[in-house]
């Protein structure tokens, strides 16, 4: 899946012992969530978003720390 | 101060402790986020740290930004709920006995009192000072504030018969004030005794790591605040009629 911002791939991070977790562009949002529902992963979205210098609004959905990173990677890949 | 006075000022402090944590919560994780974007935009920063001597860049600094939110953020300021959410219950509890010190009949007294006192009509006088009372109450909160969630709301509807919080709020209540002895006494790792406090409402097994997603997060906030206000307008409500 493509970040609608930067014209990069969506990626995710995996940082240290927290789970993995996947900037998103507050627009594609809804899109994420549901490819993400109907793979039956296990998430949680910040509950606000930022904006710098007047980018569009990135939020952070978060994943669990036993949540596979590369498996997610997968599936947001799977998506064109 | 009367007693409906008293209560007032409990929720209102409660409540207000409850929302500057919060802000503290979503602020601290803002600046984090803006840390995580402005390293992914190539911006550069060290910082050392002259007390451990510890030097990080901002790639060691955006890779701990996640741990530092998901992780210590929101396990502190769960506590923090919990800290305050405690303190509201004791400080009304020990309010309503003080008001209410018939509630103490059964009670004993300190044998240093009888012997003070040159008959029953100067133990009694002793008995309705301040201090005595005082003494009385503190021993019976020191005692409430050790045993389990459910044991406090079943003492306070002894005393007060209020009528609330519900079964299924005391019982998600238990839930997060487990989560939270989790997190300070076991490093998060999921044991029998979180497993047996929450009951029905556990979220995990023993052996797992226990995660406080923002959604479990925000929940016990607002759960918390919903009970201290009801329990509060509850015994205002009682207190003048």
């Amino acid at each position: 899946m493509i970040d609608a911002s930067t014209n990069q791939p969506l990626s995710v991070s995996v940082d240290g012992e927290a789970g993995p977790y996947v900037m998103v562009p507050v627009q594609q949002l809804d899109e994420v969530q549901a490819v993400l529902d109907r793979a039956k992963v296990r998430y949680w979205v910040d509950e606000d978003a930022i904006s710098l210098d007047g980018e569009p609004a990135i939020t952070v959905v978060n994943f669990g720390r036993d949540t596979d990173a590369e498996s997610v990677q997968g599936i947001l890949d799977s998506v064109k | 101060m009367g007693l409906a006075e008293t209560i007032s000022r409990l929720r209102d402090d409660a409540i207000a402790a409850l929302d500057r944590s919060h802000d503290y919560y979503v602020h601290t994780k803002i600046a984090w986020r803006l840390v995580q974007r402005m390293v992914r935009q190539g911006h550069r920063v060290t910082i050392r740290n002259r007390t451990t001597g510890t030097t990080t860049t901002e790639t060691q600094l955006a890779s701990q930004a996640q741990e530092y939110v998901t992780g210590y953020l929101a396990s502190a300021t769960l506590q923090d709920f919990v800290a305050v959410f405690e303190r509201f219950v004791l400080d009304f509890i020990s309010a309503w006995l003080t008001a209410h010190p018939k509630s103490l009949a059964g009670k004993q007294l300190k044998f240093r009192t009888v012997l003070d006192s040159q008959d029953k009509d100067e133990v009694v006088a002793a008995v309705v000072q301040d201090e005595v009372v005082a003494a009385v109450v503190q021993d019976e909160v020191v005692g409430i504030a050790y045993g389990p969630v459910g044991e406090w709301f079943r003492y306070i509807e002894k005393i007060a018969q209020l009528g609330c919080p519900s079964k299924g709020e005391i019982e998600r209540i238990a839930e997060i004030k487990a989560t939270r002895d989790l997190l300070v006494h076991n490093n998060g790792v999921v044991n029998a005794i979180y497993v047996a406090k929450s009951g029905v409402r556990a979220r995990s097994s023993a052996g797992e790591r226990i995660d406080v997603p923002e959604w479990y997060h925000r929940e016990s906030w607002e759960l918390m605040r919903q009970v201290i206000s009801d329990v509060a307008g509850a015994a205002i409500a009682k207190s003048w009629s």
